[in-house]
């Protein structure tokens, strides 16, 4: 039977293929494949977050930003001087439900500052 | 025996009758008495009476002093049986006067029985009305919480509803950005 590899090492081998600009798309496929070969598909989302981390480590966010409208250029680097990282990669999102406010997630943080989440704290807050 | 007496008492009267014929002037004789006779009738008698008190008398002086002897044991059994009832009737007095006293402690202890009991029963109905009182009290007190829970909780909903309408509708692409630039002048 094959060994189980841990997420944190198939992290670790993604991000090292990254960084060596070689093959990073050929690392993700390996790790594809792997996935599927030892029936772990339902690890992908974690095996994802795992390579985030991975790449936060590196000082390479991948942050996810979401708003009710669509970021200016202005605001993007506001939110991009706020994660403080060297290499960002901003997932944006749009979502009118959110009606105002950002929320922002990257590796191991959360900001959510929307109005949505203001107004369901609010709704929470019943005893 | 009166026959033989008589043969004695008629034998020395003809012997004497023969003597007697020569002086017929004895005094005895003109009173009519013959001594001899008189002799023989004490002798008779005194015979008589020895052999009375000899063996008869005894037997009559101890039947005699039996039915005596009865007779007291007779008195001393009744002084005995007057002094047993005596006692007896002590005893019952005692006995009547122990009963007597007893049923008045026994209806003492019952009243004091019954009274304990109703004071008792009044002291568990008062409790148990102040029970109720307490949880009715007590239900009507949780009931309000409650209530006050419900309007709260409903007046948040309605309040948090209201809100996403009407910050929906106001909030415009300007008031947006402020807003995220504040959060962000915030997080910094």
């Amino acid at each position: 039977m094959q060994d189980k590899i841990s997420r944190r090492k198939l992290a670790h081998y993604v991000a090292d293929a990254a960084d060596s600009k070689s093959g990073l798309s050929a690392a993700l496929r390996d790790v594809a494949a792997y996935l599927i070969d030892s029936r772990r598909l339902r690890e992908v989302d974690l095996v994802v977050r795992a390579i985030e981390d991975e790449f936060a480590a590196r000082g390479v966010v991948v942050a996810r930003v979401a708003t009710a409208r669509p970021l200016t250029a202005e605001l993007k680097a506001a939110v991009e001087a706020i994660i403080g990282a060297k290499e960002i990669h901003m997932l944006e999102s749009v979502d009118p439900e959110l009606i105002g406010g950002v929320r922002i997630e990257t590796p191991g943080n959360l900001l959510d500052a929307t109005i949505k989440r203001k107004l369901l704290a609010l709704s929470q807050a019943k005893i | 025996m009166t026959n033989i007496l008589y043969q004695f008492a008629v034998a020395p009267v003809e012997a004497s009758e023969a003597t007697t014929h020569a002086g017929e002037s004895d005094i005895l004789t003109g009173l009519g008495i013959n001594w001899q006779l008189v002799v023989f009738q004490i002798i008779a008698f005194l015979i008589l009476v020895f052999i009375l008190s000899k063996w008869i008398f005894p037997i009559f002086f101890k039947i005699i002093d039996k039915r005596q002897e009865a007779i007291e044991a007779s008195n001393k059994a009744a002084i005995e049986a007057s002094k047993h009832a005596e006692k007896a009737q002590a005893e019952i007095d005692k006995l009547l006067k122990e009963a007597r006293t007893e049923a008045k402690d026994i209806v003492t202890t019952a009243k004091e029985e019954a009274t304990a009991m109703v004071q008792d029963a009044e002291a568990k109905g008062k409790a148990n009305a102040e029970h109720i009182v307490a949880e009715a009290h007590e239900s009507i007190a949780k009931e309000v919480v409650a209530a006050k829970k419900a309007l709260h909780n409903e007046t948040i909903d309605l309040v948090a509803a209201a809100t996403e309408k009407v910050v929906g509708k106001t909030v415009d692409a300007k008031v947006d950005s402020k807003v995220i630039k504040t959060v962000l002048a915030e997080g910094k």
